[in-house]
């Protein structure tokens, strides 16, 4: 049998906003090029921060399933992404207090995740004391921590996903570092 | 990745370092993500609540379409006879010798249950490669401005015939399934774009062909007809 020739050749790029306005006309496809956009950094978040792969695929299915209910009072005030990441925040806030109160037992996998796949180029020790350093911060500073020194979000989209002032994301990164340095302080000089 | 000052008062070079090397280890530790992500298993879960729920904005496009519905089993059982006819009324007259093993006759196939995968093959092959010449075709006839009725004809067969392999057992194969499902919404958008009316057109197109990309289909159809080939 002859098999065809195929090669797909770039096309022009259709706006956001456009696919907004196809997706809440009820186009999944736009639907799921919004999704292709956004998810993988949504994922990445929600796995930093839960620190479970079911759980943060939980989470995202979630996010984009609120997300897409929600899409047609989106007024674009905000960027799409913010919009999303707010709602993936509130989502992980609702997950993580209802796996709090469930068990003590699935609070000890979210704060202080299993290192043992983690690669050898560290002390196991050290990987250890980090996890738990980093588990132990306030969720403020721990959230803008990940998202900034982990995820490598700006101090400015860190704010607009947050409903901060920058300079309230900028101290919170700092007390978040200072925190981190004095309980490791004594493994990182060894 | 971008990091930017964290703080007003000037920090201490010891600091920026630990802070450095803590930046560096728990960016690899701290709850890294694999570099494989479930993108098409958490759609699959997304798509079928936000899509499925009764308070869903989101409907299955084209939801006005009648015909666009899943034809019932006894259709399908009926389907599955005719199925081998159909794809070889649509094979090229060039290749009209190979054509009379794909027919299957009404004694082979009384039930779509009981056709098994294997007497699939050849049709679902044939299949694939047409619809794979359809959609490497949807760039050309995007900057022409969209599609005419021939071009969305060939289309509506291949709707056809893929609801039709939907219901059959060809699709019990989940990686196929998920194909033909993919290939289902891609053909009826192709479908269902406005003859006549170039610029919207145009703008469904590209946006058919930006899915087309970044859902592989492309190479998911060319891999899926190739294994199909060797069995």
């Amino acid at each position: 049998m002859t098999r065809v020739a195929l090669a797909i050749e770039p096309t022009s790029a259709v706006t956001e906003p456009e696919l907004i306005a196809r997706v809440v006309a009820g186009d999944r496809v736009a639907a799921r090029s919004l999704y292709d956009a956004h998810a993988p950094r949504i994922y990445r978040l929600a796995v930093r921060l839960v620190g479970d792969d079911e759980v943060a695929r939980e989470l995202t299915q979630e996010t984009f399933v609120r997300a897409f209910r929600q899409l047609p009072r989106f007024r674009g005030d905000s960027a799409l992404g913010t919009w999303l990441h707010r709602i993936a925040l509130s989502v992980g806030s609702d997950t993580r207090r209802r796996l709090k109160r469930r068990s003590e037992h699935e609070t000890t996998l979210l704060d202080e995740h299993d290192v043992a796949s983690t690669s050898v180029e560290a002390d196991p020790d050290l990987k250890e004391r980090l996890h738990a350093a980093i588990g132990a911060l306030p969720e403020i500073y721990r959230t803008t921590f990940v998202m900034h020194d982990l995820e490598g979000f700006t101090h400015g989209e860190i704010a607009e996903v947050l409903g901060v002032a920058e300079g309230t994301c900028k101290s919170r990164l700092f007390a978040a570092r200072a925190q981190l340095r004095e309980a490791l302080s004594v493994f990182m000089k060894e | 990745m971008t990091h930017d000052s964290s703080h007003h008062v000037t920090p201490d070079p010891m600091d920026e370092l630990m802070d450095e090397r803590l930046r560096e280890l728990a960016q690899r530790h701290y709850n890294a993500p694999g570099e494989q992500l479930p993108l098409d298993a958490m759609w699959s879960a997304i798509e079928g609540e936000a899509f499925a729920s009764p308070s869903a904005t989101l409907r299955i496009v084209p939801a006005n379409a009648q015909w666009f519905r899943r034809p019932p089993r006894w259709l399908a059982a009926a389907a599955g006879i005719i199925l081998g006819v159909g794809l070889g009324r649509m094979l090229p007259h060039g290749s009209s010798g190979a054509a009379p093993q794909r027919v299957m006759s009404v004694a082979q196939v009384s039930r779509v249950d009981e056709v098994m995968p294997g007497q699939l093959q050849p049709t679902a092959n044939e299949y694939l490669d047409r619809t794979a010449a359809l959609l490497a075709s949807l760039p050309s006839e995007s900057r022409a401005g969209g599609a005419d009725a021939r071009f969305a004809g060939r289309a509506n067969d291949l709707l056809l015939t893929t609801r039709l392999l939907l219901d059959s057992p060809a699709a019990q194969d989940p990686r196929f399934r998920t194909l033909l499902e993919d290939l289902e919404l891609v053909l009826a958008q192709v479908v269902n774009i406005p003859p006549g009316q170039r610029d919207s057109g145009k703008a469904e197109m590209d946006l058919i062909n930006q899915a087309l990309e970044q859902h592989n289909v492309i190479p998911r159809l060319r891999t899926a007809a190739a294994a199909l080939s060797a069995d």
